[in-house]
């Protein structure tokens, strides 16, 4: 709509624009307010309701025909130089869309370019953030480090200020500068009182985390023991020697003198208990090779320590020291013995079952022994060996009083050698008191074994350990060894009791064949003897292999015991063992087959010493023997007693104890005591006969001469 | 005061002597708390075998005896009732001639009545050790009132009798395995048998003791395998042994005796020479095992009273009493011992080290022959006695420096 002021004033571009402008804005307002019906004039040919035909009306009711006539004049005028107006006005806008489009094209090419460049750019900027990522990630982890390093390099330039200040401070009094020098106190005197508050110093971080490092080394066996020994010498010795020299440079005072002290005790502390429990392991746990490895370690770690000595004299460093490596060389020692040991209990089951699955007869016994003491006495030879390594002279603590007392006597000599020594005998003594017994070789065998390693081995093993570990001859140091004279009483001890379990488990299992006989008799009825009964030839017959396998091991007569009792029979064979007696005039007046009665046993009694029976074997064939004998005669003795006989039982005692008697004399060492005992076993017999009437000599002669 | 009792010299021990062999010793719970034995003779070929009651006089250390006849028969064992001591049972051997010349013998068993002592008619007979093997003969003979026996079932050969520490009950032990008897209202019945199986093998018992802990029921018997079992009197015989310990002894178990004041603690002995303490509940193992005779061990018993205190006799003819108080009720500490410092009591015990050992108290040396029974006194605990197969009796004192070690 075209406002009539347009056409009132005169026609200026410029205040067209304006107005045009101005029209935009107005009937922005107008068009609002017609739409709320408000200044409504349709008369208004320039108003927003304009209605021509009211406007045309009202002029033909109103106006006369001249101002009707001019009217039209002035409004085709107006006509006219609105399209005029309109004209320029589209011309005149019209270039300027044309430059617009072209501005418009011109910004779209220029837009493209634009674009890529910006794409260019997005490549570069995701490229940097990668790169950016990557740089991240590389460096993350020691960032702390790095800062860490960056706030250690800062303090240090400031402990650097601290240590040149008393230079500094010295210079600049000399060159008179005495405010320059006070400021530089002052300053100094800040930062040093804010850190005397400070409990530990600042390398007590690093010290804690390299002794943790070396904690968990010391847990296992994965490391080297001479990697471990070089890392804790290397670092934390090391460092501590720095920290100590440096700090004793700065800080000469006592007080801090005796934190120092303080401080630098409790790392050592600790780190040699790190240090001893990773050589106990190592010592523990290393095979047989592990003695030159540890040495090594230990030499390397006592070399150490000792310097670090010379560096800080209290506390008594090297002593401890020297203590740690004498607890690893005895727990090397205790775990050489712990080793030793597993190889008796392995040693003394293979023999036994060796005894077991093997007969009687078709094993060597001197050979079996020969071979048990050369295995237990080389491995006790070969662990000696392995220690030595601990004694080379290139090794710095081996010459050590202390640690030759330690090592050599109480660990080495004593704990090692004397305990194991000690263990081998009361380990086989053991076997004697074990309920069910042992196969009775077995104890045979070990009691002789006990005794010649006594005889043999015992003395050459104590003096070879005396030589190679250089034991003194110090009361001192025999105050701390058990004495070979009483391990030799303990093998002895273990020797006789084995021996006598022998006999009772041989003895045993001849009384058992006799007492199990006796017992399933009938000896009330029964038919006069004609022979021998099978069972006491059986007795005869294993007594001869007992006899063959006590007589393969011990000689005739006790040893040492000088020659008691038969010295004639050392000069038979085995074989005429097995010989009856010879039927001698004379011992056929010394001994009949004919019950005495009560009366003259009691009168035997009364005259002869009271025999003991059942003493105690000495280590000779002949008495280990006739041990067995009496055990087996004195048990038939009492089965006897326990029955009832009638004649012929009586006689076929008779028989059985003449043939006894004629077998048995070889075998015992004292023919007076297998005497005495075959008539009691008569008298017995006779005793608790009801109707004793006993057999002719003869008769039992011609019996058992025929069986 | 110590040192004046330590100066005191022991009383020797007193022997008494039979004519003939002899195996069976009991101790008399003498009502008038006397110090009694009774012995009997094991005569195969003897017209007359006895049954000595030996009455022992602490003051003139003598014994004084009464003897009762018991005829032809040898006898093996005899046990006095404990809660009657006129009340005895003997195992013996009976030996008889059917027609011509088969002679049989046969093991019985019989209760028996002591007879009353006549005071004023029959003076006991003093006689000491010097006179004993001759005096039997100088004193009259009694006789014995039987009250009977019955023959039970697959008995085979009796061994001994055992009486109830408390009921009228005996469990006699035999060949066919143990037979509960009751002795109550005069006469003897059977209460239950347990017979001596073991599985599908035979056992044969050859002791057996009660179990006095509880009201006596249980009962444990030793075997010829070398094993122990024990019963519980109220199972029915079916249900087997409630303990069971194999092969206690090597060779064959020969005496079994109830710790008298701990229960579940015995001793057994055996033809291994060994006495082996048990615990009832850990069969598997023996708490203790003493080595000591070089023969069979015939016979083990505990004191009494003082349960540290054992006796025990072999065919090695030696008699040992031991103090095993590591294994026995007496507390490891006195009462005044708990009340005194620590160090106090290091102190004491390193001054008296051998307080608290196991030791060998003493040996009776006096025997010759093997001894197969070892008592100690019902009445006075530190009184035992033992026989030896020659006839043999000893009575021995406790040493009385163990003894005041006990007491003080």
């Amino acid at each position: 709509p075209w406002t009539p002021l347009l056409f009132q004033a005169e026609p200026d571009r410029s205040s067209r624009n304006s107005r045009l402008r101005s029209f935009y804005q107005q009937g922005q307002v107008e068009s609002d307010a017609a739409s709320v019906g408000l200044n409504v004039d349709p008369c208004d040919i320039d108003g927003a309701g304009f209605d021509p035909e009211v406007y045309l009306s009202k002029l033909l009711q109103e106006q006369p025909l001249t101002s009707l006539m001019a009217k039209e004049q002035q409004m085709v005028d107006q006509i006219r130089q609105l399209d005029s107006d309109m004209q320029t006005l589209v011309y005149d806008n019209y270039s300027k869309f044309i430059s617009a489009t072209d501005t418009i094209r011109k910004m779209k090419s220029d837009f493209h370019r634009m674009e890529q460049e910006m794409n260019n750019l997005a490549e570069s900027v995701s490229a940097m953030s990668q790169q950016a990522a990557d740089v991240r990630q590389h460096v993350g982890g020691k960032r702390a480090e790095l800062k860490r390093l960056a706030g250690v390099s800062a303090l240090l330039h400031k402990l650097q200020y601290l240590l040149d200040l008393p230079a500094r401070l010295t210079e600049l009094r000399r060159e008179g500068a005495h405010q320059q020098a006070i400021r530089a106190w002052q300053q100094a005197d800040r930062s040093v009182r804010r850190s005397a508050e400070l409990p530990a110093y600042q390398a007590d971080p690093r010290m804690q985390r390299l002794l943790g490092d070396l904690e968990a080394q010391a847990g296992s066996l994965q490391d080297d023991v001479l990697q471990f020994v070089d890392q804790g010498c290397n670092h934390l010795v090391s460092e501590l020697c720095i920290l100590i020299a440096v700090f004793g440079d700065i800080f000469p005072s006592p007080e801090s003198r005796a934190k120092l002290e303080a401080y630098h005790e409790s790392v050592m502390r600790s780190y040699l208990a790190i240090v001893s429990k990773r050589f106990c392991l190592e010592a523990r746990e290393s095979g047989g090779t592990g003695d030159s490895l540890l040495v090594r370690a230990c030499d390397r770690f006592h070399r150490k320590l000792q310097a670090m000595h010379r560096l800080v004299t209290e506390g008594e460093l090297s002593v401890r020291a020297l203590a740690v490596v004498c607890d690893a060389a005895a727990e090397r020692a205790a775990a050489v013995r712990a080793q030793l040991d597993l190889r008796l209990t392995a040693a003394l089951s293979g023999l036994r079952s060796q005894l077991a699955t093997a007969g009687a007869r078709s094993v060597s016994l001197p050979q079996l022994m020969a071979g048990l003491l050369t295995e237990l006495v080389d491995a006790v030879k070969a662990a000696l060996a392995g220690l030595q390594a601990f004694l080379a002279t290139d090794v710095s603590f081996s010459l050590k009083p202390a640690f030759r007392e330690r090592f050599c006597v109480r660990a080495v000599r004593q704990e090692l050698l004397a305990g194991f020594l000690n263990h081998q005998a009361t380990q086989c003594a053991r076997l004697a008191q074990l309920s069910p017994t042992p196969p009775p070789l077995l104890l045979l065998l070990l009691s002789r074994y006990c005794l010649d390693f006594r005889n043999s081995s015992l003395h050459y093993l104590c003096t070879l350990a005396d030589e190679q570990f250089l034991v003194p001859e110090s009361p001192q140091a025999e105050a701390l060894v058990t004495p070979v004279s009483e391990l030799s009483a303990v093998y002895s001890d273990s020797a006789a009791e084995l021996l006598q379990a022998y006999v009772c488990a041989s003895g045993g299992t001849l009384a058992g064949m006799l007492r199990k006989s006796v017992d399933a008799r009938d000896w009330l009825q029964g038919i006069e003897p004609r022979s021998v009964r099978a069972v006491v030839k059986r007795v005869v017959e294993d007594l001869a292999g007992i006899d063959a396998s006590v007589s393969s091991l011990y000689d005739e007569a006790p040893s040492g015991g000088g020659g008691r009792g038969g010295g004639d029979r050392s000069s038979d064979s085995s074989a005429s063992r097995l010989a009856r007696r010879p039927l001698t005039a004379a011992s056929r007046s010394q001994w009949s087959a004919t019950p005495s009665t009560l009366g003259n046993s009691l009168l035997h009694r009364l005259f002869s010493d009271k025999v003991d029976l059942l003493g105690p074997a000495e280590f000779g064939r002949a008495s280990v023997v006739s041990g067995v004998v009496r055990l087996a005669l004195k048990t038939l003795l009492e089965c006897v007693r326990l029955k009832t006989f009638g004649r012929y039982g009586l006689q076929q005692v008779q028989v059985d104890c003449h043939y006894l008697h004629a077998f048995l004399w070889r075998y015992v060492s004292d023919d007076s005591v297998v005497h005495f005992l075959l008539e009691e076993i008569l008298a017995s017999a006779a005793h608790r006969c009801i109707d004793p009437v006993s057999m002719e000599q003869s008769v039992v002669e011609l019996i058992v001469e025929r069986d | 005061i110590k040192s004046e009792i330590k100066m005191d010299i022991d009383d020797p021990p007193v022997i008494y002597g039979l004519e003939t062999q002899a195996r069976a010793l009991c101790s008399v719970p003498a009502l008038d708390d006397s110090q009694q034995f009774i012995i009997g003779t094991q005569g195969l070929r003897v017209e007359h075998n006895q049954l000595h009651l030996l009455t022992f006089d602490a003051d003139t250390n003598s014994v004084s005896k009464r003897i009762f006849d018991h005829g032809r028969d040898e006898i093996w064992s005899v046990s006095v009732a404990p809660h009657n001591p006129n009340l005895c049972a003997t195992v013996f051997n009976r030996v008889t001639m059917d027609s011509g010349t088969n002679p049989s013998v046969a093991k019985r068993w019989c209760l028996w009545k002591l007879p009353e002592e006549e005071d004023n008619q029959t003076p006991r007979h003093r006689n000491s050790s010097e006179d004993a093997l001759t005096s039997s003969s100088l004193s009259s003979v009694e006789s014995l009132q039987s009250i009977g026996s019955i023959e039970l079932e697959q008995q085979g050969e009796p061994r001994c009798l055992a009486f109830h520490p408390e009921r009228a009950e005996a469990v006699l032990v035999s060949d066919g395995g143990l037979y509960q008897l009751g002795l109550g209202s005069g006469a003897v019945r059977l209460l239950a048998h347990l017979p001596a199986k073991d599985g599908r093998s035979q056992l044969r018992y050859w002791h057996a003791a009660w179990n006095p802990h509880h009201s006596a029921q249980q009962v444990i018997a030793a075997c010829d395998s070398g094993g122990l079992r024990g019963f519980d009197v109220r199972c029915p015989p079916s249900d087997g042994p409630v303990v069971v310990i194999d092969n206690a002894h090597n060779g064959q178990a020969r005496c079994v005796d109830y710790n008298p004041n701990k229960q579940y603690y015995l001793a057994s002995s055996g033809d291994d020479g060994a006495i082996r303490f048990w615990d009832t509940r850990q069969p598997s193992n023996p708490v203790k095992m003493l080595r000591l005779h070089k023969h069979w061990a015939c016979c083990v018993q505990f004191n009494p009273y003082h349960d540290q205190l054992v006796l025990s006799g072999g065919t090695d003819a030696k008699v040992y009493l031991t103090n095993n108080r590591s294994i026995s009720s007496e507390p490891v500490l006195s009462l005044d011992d708990d009340l005194d410092d620590d160090d106090d009591d290091d102190d004491r015990r390193q001054q008296q080290p051998e307080l608290d050992e196991d030791r060998t108290v003493s040996v009776v040396e006096e025997h010759e022959d093997s001894v197969y029974a070892a008592v100690w006194c019902a009445t006075d605990p530190w009184l035992f006695a033992s026989l030896s197969y020659d006839g043999r009796l000893v009575i021995s004192h406790v040493p009385k420096s163990e003894k005041y070690r006990i007491l003080l």
